[in-house]
């Protein structure tokens, strides 16, 4: 009976063992997609980058298959044999192209597939698809040096200038200062305004501009009308000429005036000389005194009998003539 | 002891175990076979075994966790702590430390087993009777032991990975689903094959020592206790050295 229970014991201690470890062989097999069914093709690569035999394949992050082996087949060009799930081929076209990445920033090397073009037809047994040259890490490291340079002579600048925007009292007296912003505030509000005015301006400038091209209005007739164009040639040339022949008046004037002021003519002795001014000024006050002696001796006349008929036909004349 | 004494001692030793694996292989696959007493042997070894070697995975799957988690922290890696000590569990610390306490348990017990039936002359009287001794004593269990390892230790990882979930959530938070994921992800038939071959070779080393040690061992009580002692010294030597060539031999055919 003991002995019976020993080899149940047995039996079941054998039996979870070995189903333990197919278990575990099955579950490793089919992540590394040795109990799928898969498709074979082919990667053409310049440089695999250290990828190897066994290495995994991702279709849009998701591990579709895995690196079957890896030939040189030439100086320059590399062909890994990709083993496909497929289920997943059918999203994988002949178009599609094979990019070398890697798990994480230290994982291993895997294959990315890109989606190829839509219309393009699908992938079959044996196909070769092409591929992205893959990152240069020192090229890339390099080209980041130079960028951390950069990027280092541009943070030094903004401190300075951030350290200057910081010790400037002006500035922040401004952005302190509540009035100022009134005053901006009123200053873009009169733009506003100004700007609408201007608007409305342009829009009549523009309606005024449109009305002259269709000869409306005074200036529009001048520019449209070719008979009002000559007229206002023909007088703006008369202009011209008055103005020359005014010009030309002036001229004289001006000499007459220049030799009147410099030459010692009568004129300019009648112009200049005080006493000669006196005399004149005694001489018209006499010429006055005789025209009133005259004037009086003319009315005696008037009166005198041998003259009388004659300023009375006048007279008549005069009435008759009214 | 003169140092050439000693070296012929050794040699002859090394011998000695070659002939006793030679008349093992001879021995062994005739007939008749004691089919009752290696179902016998394989329940003491193998059953009789399990609940020590799993307290042992299942604290050293724990302990290698929480030990690692510092180091992988340091590096912003503690995402890889169930890839790394699945890694480590099934590689090298399963069988080594399965087969060291098999070496301890096993390997003493048929040493001084077979070392006392030796002393109170058991072994003679088989022979006397007709009953071919090194079939039924050494035979049995030394494949008992090549069979029953290699379970032992496939049970230990299982164990020792279950322990190691723990122990990644003791500090943090895998899902069983995740941690099974990339446990699997990390393994290949190149880390599990290598080891599930080894073990076969740890339990025969165990075996074919201890039974050797016990065979052969001297007359009175004190050969008894040599022949343990020796048993477990040899057998863990050899576990070792095993281990030593067989990473050699799995560098060589590209499984590393």
């Amino acid at each position: 009976m003991t002995k019976t229970t020993n080899n149940i014991k047995l039996g079941l201690f054998v039996t979870i063992g070995t189903a333990l470890l197919i278990l575990a062989l099955y579950l490793i097999g089919s992540k590394q997609h040795l109990f799928n069914d898969s498709v074979k093709i082919n990667a053409v690569f310049k440089n695999v980058d250290g990828l190897r035999n066994g290495n995994n394949i991702r279709f849009a992050g998701i591990t579709i298959g895995t690196i079957e082996k890896i030939d040189i087949i030439s100086d320059s060009l590399v062909v890994a044999t990709l083993l496909v799930d497929k289920e997943s081929v059918k999203f994988i076209r002949k178009t599609s192209i094979a990019d070398i990445g890697s798990d994480g920033l230290m994982g291993n090397k895997l294959i990315n597939i890109l989606p190829g073009e839509p219309g393009s037809a699908q992938v079959a047994e044996n196909d070769t698809i092409y591929s992205l040259a893959p990152v240069a890490t020192d090229a890339m490291m390099r080209t980041l040096s130079s960028t951390n340079n950069n990027v280092l002579d541009i943070t030094q600048d903004l401190k300075q200038i951030t350290k200057r925007i910081n010790e400037s009292h002006a500035l922040w007296d401004l952005l302190a200062d509540t009035g100022a912003t009134q005053q901006i505030r009123t200053s873009i509000r009169h733009l506003e305004t100004m700007t609408a005015n201007a608007t409305t301006v342009a829009t009549d400038v523009e309606s005024m501009i449109k009305d002259i091209k269709n000869g409306k209005g005074a200036v529009g007739k001048i520019v449209s009308d070719e008979h009002t164009a000559v007229e206002f040639e023909t007088l703006l040339k008369n202009l011209r000429e008055s103005s020359d022949t005014a010009k030309l008046a002036l001229h004289h004037m001006h000499e007459f005036m220049k030799d009147l002021n410099i030459t010692p003519g009568p004129l300019g002795v009648l112009a200049r000389d005080t006493a000669m001014a006196n005399d004149m000024r005694s001489m018209i006050h006499n010429m006055n005194s005789s025209t009133a002696t005259l004037d009086e001796n003319m009315k005696a006349l008037q009166s005198n009998f041998l003259f009388r008929k004659y300023f009375r036909k006048q007279a008549k004349k005069k009435a008759a003539g009214n | 002891m003169s140092k050439q004494s000693r070296r012929s001692e050794f040699l002859s030793e090394v011998g000695n175990i070659s002939a006793f694996t030679g008349k093992f292989f001879r021995e062994g696959f005739k007939p008749r076979y004691e089919w009752s007493e290696l179902f016998r042997q394989c329940y003491i070894i193998g059953y009789e075994s399990f609940p020590l070697v799993g307290i042992t995975a299942f604290i050293m799957g724990l302990v290698l966790t929480v030990q690692s988690r510092p180091t992988l922290e340091e590096f912003g890696a503690a995402s890889y702590l169930p890839a790394m000590v699945a890694v480590s569990i099934v590689r090298e610390i399963g069988p080594v430390i399965t087969a060291l306490i098999c070496a301890g348990k096993i390997g003493s017990s048929i040493g001084a087993e077979l070392g006392s039936m030796r002393v109170t002359e058991q072994i003679d009287a088989m022979e006397v009777s007709g009953t071919n001794p090194f079939k039924y004593l050494v035979v049995t269990r030394v494949i008992a032991c090549t069979m029953m390892l290699p379970i032992l230790v496939v049970l230990a990882d299982g164990i020792g990975l279950y322990a190691s979930y723990i122990g990644v959530n003791l500090k943090g938070i895998v899902s069983w689903n995740l941690y099974t994921t990339q446990v699997f992800e990390s393994l290949t038939f190149s880390d599990v094959m290598p080891a599930l071959v080894k073990t076969y070779f740890f339990g025969f080393a165990i075996g074919i020592i201890g039974c050797y040690k016990g065979y052969f061992s001297n007359k009175g009580t004190e050969g008894v206790g040599i022949a343990a002692n020796s048993a477990v010294v040899v057998s863990s030597l050899m576990i070792f050295v095993i281990d030593l060539i067989a990473v050699q031999i799995a560098d060589i055919l590209g499984l590393t």
